[in-house]
């Protein structure tokens, strides 16, 4: 019986020693986990910010800068002795006027990393959209399904300017006339899909020849634990598709 | 000097070197932490002075430092949990009281393994609810500055303490040989506190700004 009693306190105290040596691992692995993940989410936010000032550039120069070009235009061919044409060409310069602060107010709104939390994902979509198609270079088109969920603030950060860069990437490189945006919330995962009737690519070609677009957006949706995929065929236009998976005790915002 | 005893004397003169080298940066993270290895060290050597000097048993030594360890660690490992202040005082309230029943309750000079194992469990469960807490924050933390490795000492020797303390007074009754081997657990249990301090000592120093 003491004999017992002696093996089963030295059995309890070697299972006591693995188990505080199990937790020193797991707090030692979670820990390692956390500084990674901060590690990469510094690189994106570095990126994101990178990207941001790349899009500001494009912006300035493609849309506003084309406007207020525009604006000048119109005050230097400025006939006064001609009061009819002069009255036309000041109403037609208000308007110009008028849109140029509405898109530095929409841009600058898009750029605030502050806005897009405070007015979630969905929202902030659809001011992007709107943006979109303002400038008239192609024609966007959103559709929503299910309840909007409340995305964490760097989730939501990141997944919009990713939002953006694609946006961008559509605008710039694929000559497409029309996008489609779909943005579907389910119990366990909200996906995203990006579709755009532009000239696609071989991605395989893409991917060897560098693509270091593709590959920082590919490890921006594996910081946030989402999927990423891309199809694009050339002369068919190219699909993109975003889902993050949820908890399932994720909460949901109304529209 | 038996070779336990010149192990464990020489590791905390070791140790006390590291802390006086390190002094100020103890001091401004740790004092409770400090105060209790200082009382822990005053017992260990006072209680080999009071055998070596021809005395039968030390126990009372231990016996009456163990409720001011007990303040002394449950107050660190409090600190270390990001307690409101209010909350702090509240607990260590908590602690004071079980210290001043621990004190009552203990004989003056022979084992009384249940209040050895309330201190040991109570010590535990801050241990870890303060584990815990490093694994569900969001936040990594510092490992070379953090308070993570001298709470890991403290949970291994207060765990195998746990386990063995309350088996001790039975078998020194019943079995002495048994006894004195069981004991060995907790001379061991003792260095892996020093070694695991002494490891937190040493990446403390070297993560120091210079």
């Amino acid at each position: 019986m003491t004999e017992s009693l002696y093996y089963i306190a030295v059995v309890a105290s070697f299972v006591f020693f693995s188990l505080t040596v199990f937790i020193i691992y797991i707090s030692v692995f979670h820990n390692k986990k956390k500084s990674v993940f901060r590690q990469e989410l510094a690189k994106a936010q570095l990126e994101i910010k990178e990207q941001t000032l790349r899009d500001i550039a494009y912006e300035l120069h493609d849309n506003l800068g084309q406007v207020a070009s525009l604006i000048k235009i119109n005050l230097n061919t400025l006939q006064l002795s001609d009061y009819e044409k002069s009255t036309q060409k000041i109403e037609d310069t208000k308007e110009l006027v008028r849109q140029l602060i509405l898109d530095l107010k929409s841009l600058s709104i898009s750029l605030n990393s502050d806005r897009v939390v405070q007015l979630g994902f969905f929202k902030i979509v659809e001011q992007e959209v709107e943006r979109l198609n303002k400038l008239g270079q192609l024609r966007v088109e959103l559709t929503q399904e299910g309840p909007a969920p409340i995305i964490n603030s760097n989730t939501t950060v990141i997944l919009y300017r990713m939002v953006q860069e694609l946006l961008n990437n559509i605008l710039k490189h694929s000559a497409a006339s029309q996008v489609t945006i779909s943005l579907v919330a389910s119990k366990n995962y909200f996906t995203l899909v990006i579709f755009d009737n532009g000239t696609g690519f071989d991605l395989t070609e893409k991917l060897k020849s560098g693509g270091s677009g593709l590959l920082n957006l590919q490890g921006r949706a594996k910081l946030i634990g989402a999927d990423l995929s891309i199809k694009s065929t050339p002369g068919e236009g190219t699909q993109v598709r975003i889902e993050l998976p949820f908890n399932s005790d994720a909460t949901f915002e109304s529209y | 000097m038996d070779w336990w005893n010149a192990v464990n004397m020489g590791l905390l003169v070791v140790i006390w070197t590291t802390i006086v080298a390190n002094l100020r940066g103890i001091l401004r993270a740790r004092v409770f932490w400090l105060l209790f290895f200082f009382v822990y060290t005053v017992t260990e050597v006072a209680a080999y002075a009071v055998i070596a000097v021809g005395g039968k048993t030390n126990l009372f030594i231990y016996n009456r430092s163990r409720p001011i360890q007990f303040v002394l660690v449950a107050a660190y490992l409090l600190s270390n949990m990001g307690l409101s202040r209010r909350n702090w005082y509240k607990y260590m309230a908590g602690a004071i009281v079980t210290a001043a029943f621990l004190y009552l309750a203990s004989p003056e000079s022979s084992y009384n393994s249940l209040v050895e194992v309330i201190f040991y469990a109570i010590t535990l469960i801050i241990c870890l609810f303060y584990f815990d807490r490093i694994i569900k924050s969001d936040e990594p933390i510092d490992f070379a500055t953090s308070e993570f490795w001298f709470s890991s000492a403290l949970f291994v020797y207060f765990g195998t303490a746990f386990w063995i303390t309350g088996l001790i007074s039975y078998l020194m009754e019943r079995d002495r040989g048994l006894a004195g081997k069981l004991f060995f657990g907790l001379v061991i249990s003792s260095y892996f506190l020093y070694g695991i301090t002494l490891y937190a000592l040493y990446a403390q120093s070297k993560s120091k700004p210079r």
